[in-house]
């Protein structure tokens, strides 16, 4: 694909993700090619729809369209499946104790039959695939009840063995990078949405006879919240290239996962108690945001992981080539 | 190893990186410990001439000046590869990058013809006389006089945290040409040989013990006419063009120095210690962000666009970033900085006190945050 060509790609998402919402914009984005634009070209499709899906506060099958495209397994056909998304906690879905199943659906398409989960036995991990209709399936309403969330439990019984061993943990940590990416992109739209709501507040609201945007409490928390999505929007981008596929997922979700909570607090201060109402959208997005900064690991839980692991290999990478 | 005309980023890459390895050994600093101000300079001198002689630091500068051309990353890939090693100090080999732009820029093109070479050959060392004793985050309001006499012009004043005055032979001033109330209007900026009669320079000791900055004391110095860089009273353009280059193209090689200092850290550390572990990816994380945000304004500062307001963002993030990564040596090697005095501690020592500045030095990040919000936000100005 042509840079003019991805480009208008991008945008065309981008307007597809502000417009539709649920499963309108799952079906506008089957309608526009989704899967073939994951398969195809990931990084315009994640840098894009993600973004566009956050900043609109919106949602999608997206996040387990990728997970099930991003990362495929050998010789094996997921279609029809989701990935299990694990519970905050774990790094895998089956468990605790080898006999059952743990993990979430976020959005995902409601006539799937079969999920795909994978944990480590004694003898190492494996992917297996579940039909649906034997689980435990729970809607999960929690804090931000805008976003369809399905708890997903229960006994194994019959599974399906796709793949284990050494390939099993290689795809695994692939297939998280992929779901760190999106996450971290939806948060960066998140946190332009609350930063946009913030500044353009700050600029109609009077008080002591100027827009309290004239306040220099103000105006450093909103340059702060400037300066984190900068950050946050380049490292995702950074993560899509190079090859530390793993290490600069997480890196971005770190970064990510920080500025959410950074934009979060100062737009809520600085939206106050307008901020504060069920009328006011600011709502919307740092619920979201809050939300989303633990799927696949949150920044407290992934930064000591980020360190080891540059312990590990002797030092850190360079990211961000020129 | 040559390279060949107009070499890509990658190409240069690969040749400098051979050329490196070839000559490591006098490449390397030969000095104890951190090294004095004076031998952190004279190696770079060292460094520069064979650079410069070898051809790698002409590259990325324009052939008008002595350079050979190609794209200014280039210049990033070098100041990378050679902090990136620790082979120079980051906050010196930085000077280029901050005034040369500016003279090429401003400067005469015969003064710039001369002086340029010199500079990126180490011959020369040159300074940046811009902050004042009450002029500080309000740059604007310096007092710094210089008055017309004849075709030259007579420069009376006092500046303050000129880093290298003391070995520099060559200084870029703001003086004063408008009335006390011209604001940055009346300001003009003037290149300046440091050895003029009637300028004393005073080095000022750090808290990190290091002699870096200086006082300058201006007293009624002549300068020629054709010092003037730019047009009379058009001083603050070149200190935003400086301010510019100070706020984004140097950040690359300083990333790479961070990463280089990362990698220590990480061999130095108590494996296991979980403290240890969560400084260095959160430590990481910001400069992963940081450098993430600098590649962009190096591209678009090898397509010919000016830094801009944006470079206040990338200002606020690597000061983030280097507060994050000599503060968590500080913290994840217990007592080294507090209470060893082995060449490795004295390092860290110097380099976690030396970040403390860095949310201070080259525009505050309150300035930043000031110019984030009214130029990149657009929010009113505030009072």
């Amino acid at each position: 694909m042509e840079e003019s060509e991805r480009a208008a790609v991008g945008s065309a998402l981008v307007e597809l993700a502000g417009t539709f919402d649920s499963e309108m914009l799952t079906q506008a984005l089957d309608d526009f090619g989704w899967e073939d634009l994951v398969r195809s070209e990931p990084a315009v499709a994640v840098a894009s729809v993600f973004l566009a899906q956050g900043r609109a506060g919106s949602w999608s099958s997206a996040l387990h369209d990728l997970l099930i495209e991003a990362a495929p397994l050998d010789n094996q056909d997921l279609t029809g499946a989701a990935v299990l998304v694990p519970t905050p906690g774990s790094d895998t879905t089956v468990g605790p104790g080898p006999g059952r199943l743990d993990g979430l659906l976020i959005g995902a398409r409601s006539g799937l039959p079969s999920v795909i989960a994978v944990g480590g036995g004694g003898d190492g991990m494996r992917v297996l695939r579940l039909p649906r209709d034997e689980l435990d399936v729970k809607p999960v309403t929690g804090l931000d009840p805008q976003l369809p969330v399905l708890r997903v439990g229960g006994e194994i019984r019959g599974a399906e063995v796709l793949a284990e061993g050494e390939t099993v943990r290689r795809w695994w940590a692939k297939t998280i990078a992929s779901g760190r990416r999106a996450v971290a992109f939806e948060l960066c739209g998140a946190m332009e949405a609350m930063l946009e709501l913030a500044v353009t507040h700050a600029g109609d609201r009077h008080q002591f006879g100027r827009p309290v945007g004239a306040f220099q409490a103000i105006r450093h928390r909103l340059a702060e919240c400037r300066v984190a999505i900068s950050g946050a929007h380049a490292a995702a981008s950074a993560s899509l290239e190079g090859e530390e596929v793993v290490l600069s997922a997480m890196a971005a979700k770190v970064v990510a996962g920080r500025a959410q909570k950074l934009v979060g607090a100062h737009c809520q201060q600085v939206l106050a108690g307008i901020g504060f109402t069920a009328e006011h959208p600011f709502h919307r997005y740092l619920l979201r945001a809050t939300v989303m900064d633990r799927v696949f690991g949150s920044a407290v839980e992934l930064a000591p992981q980020l360190g080891r692991a540059l312990i590990a290999r002797g030092g850190p990478f360079r990211m961000a080539d020129l | 190893m040559a390279v060949a005309d107009e070499p890509g980023v990658d190409e240069f890459r690969r040749s400098l990186v051979g050329w490196i390895e070839e000559h490591l050994d006098e490449l390397r600093p030969g000095y104890r410990d951190h090294g004095t101000t004076s031998d952190i300079l004279d190696h770079q001198r060292a460094v520069q001439r064979r650079l410069f002689d070898d051809g790698y630091m002409r590259w990325g500068w324009p052939t008008e000046v002595g350079g050979l051309g190609g794209s200014p990353l280039l210049r990033a890939v070098l100041g990378e590869e050679l902090t990136g090693r620790g082979l120079v100090h980051t906050s010196a080999f930085s000077m280029p990058e901050v005034l040369g732009p500016a003279v090429i820029a401003f400067a005469a093109p015969a003064l710039a013809a001369s002086a340029v070479p010199a500079m990126l050959r180490g011959d020369e060392l040159w300074c940046q006389g811009f902050s004042e004793p009450n002029a500080g985050s309000d740059l604007g309001s310096l007092r710094t006089s210089a008055r017309r006499d004849g075709d030259g012009w007579v420069i009376a004043g006092q500046k303050l945290w000129t880093s290298w005055a003391h070995h520099a032979s060559r200084g870029v001033v703001l003086a004063r040409t408008g009335t006390v109330e011209s604001g940055s209007k009346g300001i003009t900026a003037f290149f300046v040989d440091m050895d003029t009669p009637g300028i004393t320079v005073r080095p000022l000791e750090t808290m990190a013990g290091v002699d870096e900055f200086c006082e300058l004391f201006f007293d009624d110095i002549r300068v020629s006419g054709d010092r003037i860089l730019g047009e009379v009273g058009g001083g603050w353009g070149v200190t935003q063009y400086i301010l510019g280059c100070e706020r984004g193209p140097i950040y690359w090689q300083r990333s790479a120095w961070l990463l280089h200092h990362l990698e220590l850290l990480c061999g130095q550390v108590t494996p296991g210690d979980r403290d240890a572990e969560r400084l260095i990816g959160e430590a990481f994380a910001d400069v992963f962000a940081m450098r993430a945000q600098s590649r962009g304004t190096q591209r678009r500062v090898a397509n010919g666009e000016r830094p801009g307001a944006e470079a206040s963002i990338d200002k606020i993030l690597i000061a983030s970033a280097e507060q994050a990564v000599f503060g968590a040596a500080q913290q994840a090697l217990p007592g080294s900085v507090e209470f060893e005095d082995s060449p490795m501690a004295d390092r860290w020592r110097k380099e976690w006190l030396y970040s403390r500045a860095a949310t201070i030095y080259g525009g505050t990040s309150e300035i930043q945050r000031d110019i984030v919000g009214s130029r990149v936000l657009g929010l009113p100005w505030g009072a």
